[in-house]
This record gives structure tokens, C-alpha cells and sequence, in this order.
């Protein structure tokens, strides 16, 4: 199954999958995961203070015969993290090939899929 | 746009500047510093010794670039191996390579047709058994060294993994192995 991404701002207005870093975090409202025929997978509800955080975690297997890496599958990584009284909070939505999701309150380690990201983007701080 | 990459090995020429860097189709472990895609130099089996590949530094590199970004790459197999015997070996760090330098590659060495050099012996460092990273515990690399650490552009590459079998001739069974499969995890946007 293939997802896009969908910025929903205060107005209603909304921004399209495209450039991730020229979503308006100022006015982000709601960020919604989409399947092929836009029916909404995931929406995750912003307030003021919580920080966008959304990767595309790609599982590629290696093609022997022309050494391309193959993406086999894509878990859509979305969430927001948030100072809340001097501690880091997260929540977290791993929407699976398949379509099912799972939800965390922080990444952990022991799994490949559930591995926290690496350096975050600046607007995501 | 969704990025596109293929697997890489530098081999021949002198420490960084390897001789050639093509895309590593149907990978071998050989006892030679080639890729020829043939049965000429496998690892011996001789009892009482360990006989090593030559080392491998391969790297993954971009084909078709990203919308933004690149990073956050780890590496797994399904923790089988190549049987009783066989020891595939990563370096745990990763030598330099990028666009615009292959500062970290050493020329692998030893005698074609008996054993190449440990890859410790010749990088330093340490190294672990790549089969045994799971997804379970993926190995954290290779790393980037490329502008911000991130790969956002065609041609952009990871830092080297070094890899090398080592045969045990007292336990190693002969004879052609079942092809194994790597995964690679990283995260796009």
C-alpha cells in the first residue's frame, strides 16, 4: 500500500506531499497519512508546543544480479514530541505496509523499525 | 521524489584511491583483490588454519536523490550465515568514503589463492559478526560523512563497510554456499 502525507493548517488549508521542510509549523493543525485513494490512515491532532517528527523508514533488500537496493516496504514514522514541564514527551504512529499501526510513547532500540531517528531537522526541535 | 541506491565496492588501486568502483553485483568473497564474477580464487579449506577473503569496502551510494534527506542507515541479515565455519566479519566503524574523498580505503592485500589479510590487521579497529545483526539488533551504519550527514544529492555515498570471510579448514564444509540476503533500513523524507 502506498501513503502520502497531508499538512493541515488552522485555516484549512493544507499542504500536499512535497517538500517536508516548507510545511508551516506556525500554523499546522493536523498531519494526516492518506492511502492511494486519500481516505485518511492516520491524523495526528497538533496543539501549541508539539513538534512535527515524520520519516519514511525504507527496508531495502539488496538485488544481487544488478546490486540495486530494492525498498520492499516503508513504515510512515509520525509524531510530535513536546517539552512538558522539563521532560521530553513523544508520541509516535508507525502506519505499516499493511496498513496497520502502532502507537508509542517513545522509540526503543531493540527493533529495527522502532529505532529512533537520527539527527532531527532544525524546524523540528 | 523517491531515492534510489545501489551497493558499491572500491577495490584495486592504493589506499584512497582505489583502482575501480562498480556497483557489486553477485558478491564475492574471493582471495584475490578482483570482482570478477567467476570460481578462480575462492577461500581455501586447510586444516588447522583460518583462511580469510580479502577485505570489502562497500558503501551504499545514490542513484536518484531524495525529496530532502537521506540518514539513519542500519544494516541487518536474517542471522543464518554461510554454515559451520564461516565467519562473515564487519569492521564495527566505518573508514571514510564520501563524494568527494575515499580518504578511509586501504588497498586490501595478501596472497591471491591462500588468504587475504584480517581486516583488523589492516584497518585496525575491531570487528563483529554481521550475521550476527537482526533486526532484532540491526547494526547502527554505515555512517555518512557526507555535508550535515545526510545523503540529498545523486552520487553522495555512506562511509565504507568493511567486510571479510573467514574459514575455519578444521569445521568449513566445501563447496558453493546458499546467497544470503542483507538488509538495508534507512529514513527518507
Amino acid at each position: 500500500m502506498q501513503f502520502t502525507w497531508r499538512a493541515v493548517y488552522s485555516d484549512g488549508t493544507w499542504l500536499d506531499e512535497g517538500k517536508y521542510p516548507e510545511i508551516d509549523r506556525t500554523r499546522l493543525s493536523e498531519f494526516l497519512l492518506l492511502d492511494s485513494e486519500k481516505h485518511v490512515r492516520v491524523r495526528m491532532h497538533f496543539f501549541p508546543g508539539q513538534k512535527l517528527i515524520y520519516r519514511k523508514r525504507r527496508l531495502g533488500k539488496l538485488a544481487p544480479a544488478t546490486g540495486e537496493i530494492i525498498v520492499v516496504g516503508t513504515i510512515h514514522v509520525c509524531g510530535f514530541h513536546e517539552n512538558r514541564d522539563g521532560t521530553n514527551v513523544q508520541m509516535l504512529s508507525f502506519l505499516f505496509p499493511d496498513g496497520h499501526i502502532e502507537l508509542m510513547d517513545r522509540f526503543r532500540a531493540d527493533k529495527a523499525n522502532f529505532e529512533p531517528f537520527g539527527e532531527l531537522m532544525e524546524a523540528e526541535r | 521524489m523517491v531515492a534510489t541506491f545501489t551497493l558499491n565496492v572500491d577495490y584495486g588501486g592504493t589506499d584512497a584511491a582505489p583502482g575501480s568502483s562498480p556497483t557489486w553485483t553477485n558478491l564475492r568473497f574471493r582471495t584475490d583483490d578482483l570482482n570478477t564474477q567467476d570460481l578462480t580464487n575462492p577461500v581455501p579449506i586447510v586444516a588447522g588454519l583460518v583462511k580469510y577473503s580479502y577485505a570489502r569496502a562497500v558503501y551504499v551510494k545514490c542513484s536518484a536523490a531524495p525529496d530532502t534527506q537521506v540518514d539513519n542507515f542500519k544494516t541487518y541479515t536474517d542471522g543464518g550465515g554461510f554454515g559451520t565455519g564461516i565467519v562473515t566479519s564487519y569492521r564495527t566503524t566505518f573508514p571514510t568514503k564520501n563524494s568527494g574523498s575515499s580518504s578511509g580505503y586501504i588497498a586490501a592485500t595478501g596472497t591471491p589463492g591462500d588468504t587475504g589479510t584480517e581486516l583488523v590487521s589492516l584497518y585496525g579497529g575491531a570487528k563483529a559478526d554481521l550475521f550476527g545483526k537482526t533486526s532484532g539488533s540491526p547494526l547502527t551504519g554505515p555512517t555518512i560523512s557526507e555535508a550535515g550527514s545526510i545523503i540529498n544529492d545523486i552520487g553522495e555515498t555512506t562511509n565504507y563497510l568493511i567486510l571479510q570471510c573467514a574459514v575455519n579448514g578444521d569445521t568449513a564444509a566445501p563447496g558453493l554456499k546458499t546467497a544470503e540476503t542483507i538488509t538495508f533500513q534507512y529514513d527518507e523524507i
